[in-house]
């Protein structure tokens, strides 16, 4: 759109076009400095960061206790119908003034305090969809990797494995993995949609390193006897890590809806254990008659879904070497 | 090329083929398939249970059970059920229904989707791409179900409750048509004065146009009228062969008026065709509209034939898909009294025994496909528009592009020519995919919204841990996905010179 | 000239159009859609009662082992399929007068004397009697293994009836006594049709039935177990003539099965034209309802369904008991729990009242906790046979009574492993209700539930309990229950069938004998009564409470009467009528 003169913004002064001004970045320096710059991302990264602190701080995880004083299991007494006490509105606005209140995001039916259920179902659901993104991830990396190095049989065999993968619906081998790993507790089963969800990325690895074997340095690298170890992990494997890491958020993004929908199938995390989408789940027939049961955990889901897929776009943007061209 | 496809189709099935091991396997080991008959005291339970086993093969190992699964299906027989029905049979039902509902989702999705994406790439940075981009992640993030249930609750029966007194509160029209104003100025490029006009005539418009609808009762009982097909016919003829052939070329602009006008002038005889429509007879329409359409495009096109007809036919269609949509509208108001003034559907696919000509038929499925389908184009829509707008974007920055603007194309020319046709090249790869995704999804909203689909029957038999039924569900949905990937690289490799001439 | 220029000047043309257009489309389009919105035919809102029922049904024939289920039984055989008997609201036996009249005519032994009315008739016209009967004892009583059938417990006791074709006085004689002898499943399925398909005349089956000739009454049985299947389609509608008030209408797969009423009924008709069952998830029923989409719902309950429901207008809801029970079982065959005492201590830890305010009463107000077994709140001897049991001793939780128990038995800290099948979060919440209390009294409960609990090789039938909880369908008829509480001989888990905890009392075998064979209803209520009295003193098992059940209708509809039993609320479906 080089037509419209009045729109030509300035070009960036950091990007080497001008030479001389420029000191040297090293790559991380570059995608860190244009990863800060994008306002979403800095928004999503500040947003799940709020929200994995509150999660893991508040009822705190494991042995270590956090701040909230209620515990997300055991039974209580009903107050006001189990409305929220969160209020949010300052009292000089006509509100009740801000507070948290006794039970800020209201109790369940038997008493339970919401905020910890809440919490206690994002930190399952974060850890569900860290678990499956890192595992997918890994998983996809080295077999796109060691298809796309090797080419021949290995390449073979592993695309056709992958092939396999693809063709089975996610959800519905999800579904059938939830069957059975669903008892074995939330860890267990991200660990294992982790190890089906991983064929994309290979495919993505694989193409990535189909190109990167064929270039100067890799030959040069070979020429000088260069172990095969060393070239994957060393020279091309760095070289893919912009891809790789965008993936990896667009699979933790994708994981927490899964796990998500398969709560609301029926083949997710089983209680005693929650997630947010088994909380969703639960309470859906609380939709009209005690709506924060409903609302909380979808708004949480929302929130870190919504706060991933910003910063794998940033992330995105970051990576790519010619993002500085694409501004008009 | 036939051989490229052969050798495709048979690595497929052998893909296919590995895959329905895994899946049995998994399947059969998923769970307890006696489970729901041992808490039962009754005396039958004994009797149910052995007939059970027997008719799931419990007694023998799982891979003796999928060799004789695989078996029949060489055979052509896609089993029974544990209780024995035909596996067969039940498929069928269910692909169709679930076809119904994706098909629908994945045209309207993809096309809403790459026309926003397209138009958030060419404002890229501008306040409707980051608009778009921001409305693009919720929808990405949101649980279908979560969705599914609000539409219910909020789109049908809140709407519902409010049509039987269709009046738009004054503060509901100043908000939309502040919203429209908004949307409005962000895609208008130029400086602020320019803007704010643009909000000004967007919000004055909507206002005006909200207002005016619901004092007239327009909910009550809508419909287009002739008036309102002539113009908006006549407009989007020339909004199209402006957008595709240019201000400047006059033949494909009259080929399209034309044929949009004789299509908005035959308003008034076709009522009488349409009174008593069938599906053959409005198929048989939209035939004639082509063809009259094509001799239109032939005859005023001249040299520029090849726009014209094209767009001629565009043209035809729209203005005979508009006379469509006021007739169906026409059936409105007798429809909603037929269904006790509750027109918007929450669940199934049909009013039981609703009985009545086709538009009240056409009517009922539609007013029972509108929120799944509604469900799962939002949801589909954030992925079309983020990767057309990534494409179009990568495609903006090519060189021969840059070539077209020095040489001193017009921009439209450039983008419509140059950019957009590239630009959707790898988008016809995602379509592809993404329809496996849309099934994924729809075996969610399937369940809110009470379709007996594949998804259904799914999550029903992998609960009883029955896998004939499963098996048949993921053939189906296996298969759909290995040819939708096929054709996919046919078109690739089709539209995609560099694939094709090598 | 610029770009942005004749984009604006493009919008502003447009936008100026849109103006007019609307205003226009607004103005003129009244009268076009009001002449022809007339002109069509408006299709009437006929008085269809809609009730709303998860799941499809897949069979006429709901009586062979394989299609034996309730999404069968709750459309058909209730006022499509009528047999000489029903269940009643409270679950009990109401006879069918309509179809026959039947009595006790001998004791020993025992025979009933069924008299069908003169003018019963299938609804395709052919003669409901004799013939009928002669099938449902081919199917039920084991000697034609060709035909599924549900269960020959009972059959299998009654000799060969004696009658010819055209009979309508029929005389069963049992082998021995039966206490359930009045809910006997007479007519089941037309014999005429399955004669005919199995290319046989009525006569020729009967004989066939009587001379016991299996060969020719193959092909009979054949369609017998397969010819009524639903294969996305409805079988050809002459094979399915019906014997009640109602007959298949049309179905139209995953959507609904509509019945309208049969013409040819002799008895009182049908108040409705037509009833349509629509196949609508349970979690999606209370916005179907709401909608209009459906008249009558029987959803899963909960507290929020609940109060949804009495929150909306035009809608009435009712709450109550069913046939479905929970309890905790005991483990006799290894663990602590052998020794009476630490039953004792238990039982009196064991906060009933509580599980029963906390989760059940705000699904129904008036739910109480279940002091028997084998007899529900709303029967009518449950007061009776609570106070002879003694069972309401044990509403109250006594932790200082529990405690000495235990110390005088040497224990603390005592593991007690519950386990049930997961996932349910009621049972769950149970758990959690009882380890609050009885921790405090010595005991250390541990939730061992789990997903596979009932599995083959699971918890419950490798005896890895020591409390097991989980429910029990009942209904008021008594065959069902008595071998849960029968000395079994081996306790494996193949062996000890419904026994699950292997507990066993020589003296209560007799009476549990005893109610099997005894065929009058006020001697079984005494016997019963027994039977809780001991299992409560030996703390066999501790019930808990009934499951709620929640039925709720629009009041458009008249007559709509929930049903405790398996039967449903369709069980007087041919009283509804919309107003």
């Amino acid at each position: 759109m080089t037509l419209n003169t009045e729109q030509v913004e300035p070009a960036e002064p950091n990007v080497g076009t001008q030479g001389m001004t420029v000191t040297a970045r090293t790559q991380r320096q570059l995608v860190t400095r244009r990863f800060f710059r994008h306002k979403g991302a800095l928004f999503g990264l500040v947003l799940f960061v709020f929200v994995f602190v509150l999660a893991f701080s508040s009822i705190g995880f494991g042995p270590i206790p956090g701040w909230w004083d209620k515990p997300w299991t055991g039974s209580g007494t009903l107050l006001d119908r189990g409305r929220p006490t969160l209020s949010v509105i300052p009292e000089f606005l006509g509100g009740s003034g801000i507070h948290l209140g006794e039970h800020p995001f209201g109790q369940d039916n038997l008493g339970k305090d919401y905020f910890a259920l809440t919490m206690r179902g994002a930190q399952i659901s974060i850890i569900v969809a860290l678990t499956i993104g890192l595992v997918s991830t890994v998983v996809g990396t080295v077999i796109g990797a060691l298809a796309g190095y090797f080419r021949g049989w290995v390449e073979s065999v592993l695309m056709r494995l992958t092939d396999v993968m693809i063709t089975i619906p996610v959800l519905i081998i999800g579904a059938v993995v939830g069957q059975m790993a669903g008892n074995l507790g939330p860890y267990f089963l991200a660990l294992m949609l982790g190890v089906i969800t991983w064929t994309s990325v290979a495919r993505l690895v694989r193409g990535q390193f189909l190109s990167l074997r064929e270039k100067e340095f890799v030959e040069a690298a070979q020429a000088v006897g260069t172990s095969a170890k060393r070239i994957i992990f060393k020279h091309i494997l760095p070289n893919t890590l912009g891809v790789i890491i965008v993936s990896a958020t667009l699979a933790v993004s994708s994981g927490i809806l899964l796990e998500t929908a398969l709560s609301f199938i029926g083949f997710g995390v089983k209680p005693p254990d929650t997630s947010l989408g088994q909380l969703i789940e639960t309470y859906r027939s609380a939709m009209v008659t005690r709506p924060w049961l409903f609302w909380w955990p979808g708004i949480f889901i929302i929130a870190i879904a919504l706060s991933v897929n910003f910063i794998g776009d940033g992330l995105r943007d970051a990576f790519d070497p010619r993002q500085n061209r694409v501004r008009n | 090329m036939l051989a490229f496809i052969a050798r495709r189709l048979a690595i497929s099935s052998l893909v296919l083929l590995a895959a329905t091991f895994i899946m049995f396997v998994l399947v059969a080991l998923s769970g307890d398939p006696l489970g729901d008959l041992r808490e039962q005291s009754t005396p039958q339970a004994q009797a149910q249970m052995a007939a059970r086993i027997k008719a799931l093969r419990l007694d023998v190992p799982i891979p003796v059970r999928y060799f004789g699964w695989l078996g029949d299906l060489f055979r052509g027989d896609l089993g029974v059920d544990k209780s024995g029905h035909a596996v067969s049979s039940q498929l069928a039902l269910a692909t169709t229904a679930t076809m119904q509902l994706v098909i629908v989702a994945t045209l309207l999705g993809a096309f809403i989707g790459i026309t926003i994406g397209v138009v958030s790439a060419l404002r890229q940075y501008s306040s409707f791409d980051h608009g778009i981009t921001f409305a693009a992640f919720v929808c990405f993030s949101l649980p279908v179900f979560w969705v599914a249930t609000m539409l219910k609750q909020y789109l049908a029966i809140e709407f519902n409750d409010w049509l039987r007194d269709p009046v738009i509160p004054l503060w509901v029209i100043g908000l939309v048509a502040v919203f429209a104003g908004l949307v409005w100025a962000s895609i208008y490029k130029g400086r602020w004065k320019g803007k704010l006009t643009t909000f000004g005539i967007g919000f004055a418009v909507t206002a005006v146009v909200l207002y005016a609808l619901s004092a007239s009762h327009w909910f009550a009982d809508p419909g287009l009228g002739f008036p309102f097909v002539l113009v908006v016919s006549l407009a989007a003829a020339a909004g199209a062969s402006a957008l595709i052939a240019g201000w400047e070329n006059l033949q494909p602009m009259y080929a399209a008026l034309a044929s949009a006008g004789v299509g908005a002038l035959l308003y008034y005889p076709l009522q009488q065709v349409l009174s008593d429509a069938n599906l053959l007879s409005i198929l048989g329409l939209a035939l004639l509209t082509i063809v009259v359409s094509w001799a239109l495009g032939h005859t005023l096109g001249g040299l520029l034939r090849r726009q014209a007809i094209p767009l001629a036919v565009f043209s035809g269609l729209l203005t005979g898909g508009l006379i469509f949509v006021d007739r169906i509208l026409q059936a409105w108001h007798s429809y909603t009294v037929s269904v006790r003034n509750r027109p918007i559907a929450t669940i199934g696919s049909e009013t039981p025994n609703y009985s009545g000509d086709f538009w009240h038929v056409s009517l009922d499925s539609a007013m029972h496909l509108l929120l799944p389908t509604l469900a799962l184009i939002l949801i589909g829509l954030a992925g079309h528009s983020r990767y057309s707008r990534a494409s179009m974007l990568e495609v903006m920055n090519q060189d021969y592009v840059r070539t077209a603007r020095a040489k001193g194309l017009p921009e439209r020319t450039v983008i419509v020519k140059h950019a957009f046709r590239n630009g959707m090249i790898p988008i016809t790869t995602i379509v592809a995919l993404d329809f496996a995704g849309v099934f994924s999804g729809a075996v969610v909203t399937e369940h809110v919204f009470g379709w007996r689909g594949l998804g259904a029957m799914f999550t029903k038999s992998l609960r009883e841990v029955d896998p004939t039924p499963v098996m048949g569900c993921f053939l189906v949905a296996g298969a759909a996905i290995v040819i939708w990937n096929m054709i996919a690289d046919i078109a690739y490799a089709y539209l995609d010179p560099r694939i094709r001439l090598s | 000239m610029s770009y942005a220029r004749r984009t604006g000047r493009f919008l502003a043309a447009a936008t100026g159009a849109a103006i007019l257009l609307t205003a226009c489309g607004t103005g003129e389009e009244k009268p076009a859609a009001k002449d022809s919105g007339s002109a069509s035919s408006a299709p009437a809102a006929d008085a269809t009662v809609i009730h709303a029922h998860e799941q499809e049904p897949n069979s006429y024939n709901g009586f062979t082992a394989e299609e034996y289920s309730s999404q069968n039984h709750i459309v058909f055989n209730t006022r499509v399929l009528q047999d000489v008997w029903g269940y009643s609201t409270d679950g009990g036996v109401a006879r069918n007068t309509e179809v026959a009249t039947y009595e006790k005519v001998s004791d020993d032994p025992l025979t009933v004397k069924y008299t069908f009315n003169p003018k019963a008739v299938w609804s395709d016209g052919a003669d409901l009697g004799c013939a009928d009967v002669m099938l449902t004892w081919a199917t039920g009583s084991g000697k034609f293994t060709d035909f599924s059938y549900i269960s020959t417990e009972q059959w299998g006791l009654v000799e060969l009836p004696d009658c010819k074709v055209g009979d309508k006085e029929i005389t069963l004689k049992y082998k021995s006594p039966f206490v359930d002898w009045e809910a006997l499943d007479v007519v089941t399925m037309p014999a005429h049709i399955v004669a005919e398909q199995g290319g046989l005349t009525v006569e020729e089956m009967v004989d066939a039935i009587k001379g016991g000739d299996k060969a020719k009454l193959k092909k009979a049985a054949e369609f017998y177990n397969k010819g009524w299947l639903f294969n996305g389609k409805l079988p050809d509608k002459k094979l399915m003539p019906a014997s009640g008030p109602f007959i298949i209408d049309s179905y139209s797969p995953g959507q609904s099965i509509t019945l309208a009423r049969n013409e040819k009924y002799w008895g009182e008709p049908a108040k409705s034209a037509k009833v349509t069952i629509r196949f609508i998830p349970q979690d999606e029923q209370v916005q179907a309802l709401q909608n209009g989409e459906t008249n009558i719902i029987e959803p899963q309950s909960n507290p929020d369904i609940v109060a949804q429901l009495e929150g909306l207008n035009g809608v009435t809801v009712k709450t109550g008991d069913q046939f479905l029970y929970d309890h905790l079982d005991f483990n006799f065959n290894k663990g602590p729990f052998k020794d009476a005492n630490l039953r004792k201590a238990f039982a009196l830890c064991v906060p009933r009242q509580q599980i029963v305010d906390n989760l059940i009463k705000p699904q129904n107000p008036e739910a109480k906790t279940l002091d028997t077994r084998n007899v529900v709140g709303f029967q009518s001897q449950y007061a009776d046979t609570v106070a002879f049991a003694g069972g309401d001793k044990w509403g109250t939780v006594d932790i200082e009574g529990a405690k000495k128990l235990l110390t005088d038995a040497g224990k603390s800290k005592l593991k007690v492993r519950i386990g049930y099948n997961q996932p349910n979060p009621r049972r769950t919440q149970v758990v959690e209700l009882i380890k609050a209390s009885c921790d405090q009294a010595g005991f250390d409960i541990v939730d061992t539930g789990s997903e596979k609990f009932f599995a083959d090789g699971g918890d419950l039938a490798n005896g890895n309990f020591d409390v097991a909880l989980f429910g029990w369908a009942g209904s008021a008829l008594n065959s069902g229950w008595t071998s849960t509480y029968h000395t079994v001989e081996k306790c494996t888990p193949s062996g000890k069938g419904n026994n699950k905890g292997c507990y066993s009392n020589k003296e209560l075998d007799k009476v549990l004998e005893q109610i099997l064979g005894e065929t009058d209803p006020a001697k079984t209520i005494e016997l019963v009564k027994q039977v809780e009295k001991t299992l409560w003193d030996d703390l066999a098992t501790i019930p808990l409470y009934t499951q709620p059940a929640l039925t709720a209708w629009s009041e458009t509809v008249q007559n709509v009467v929930p049903n405790a039993s398996q039967a449903s609320v369709t069980w007087n479906m041919h009283e509804w009528s919309m107003q």
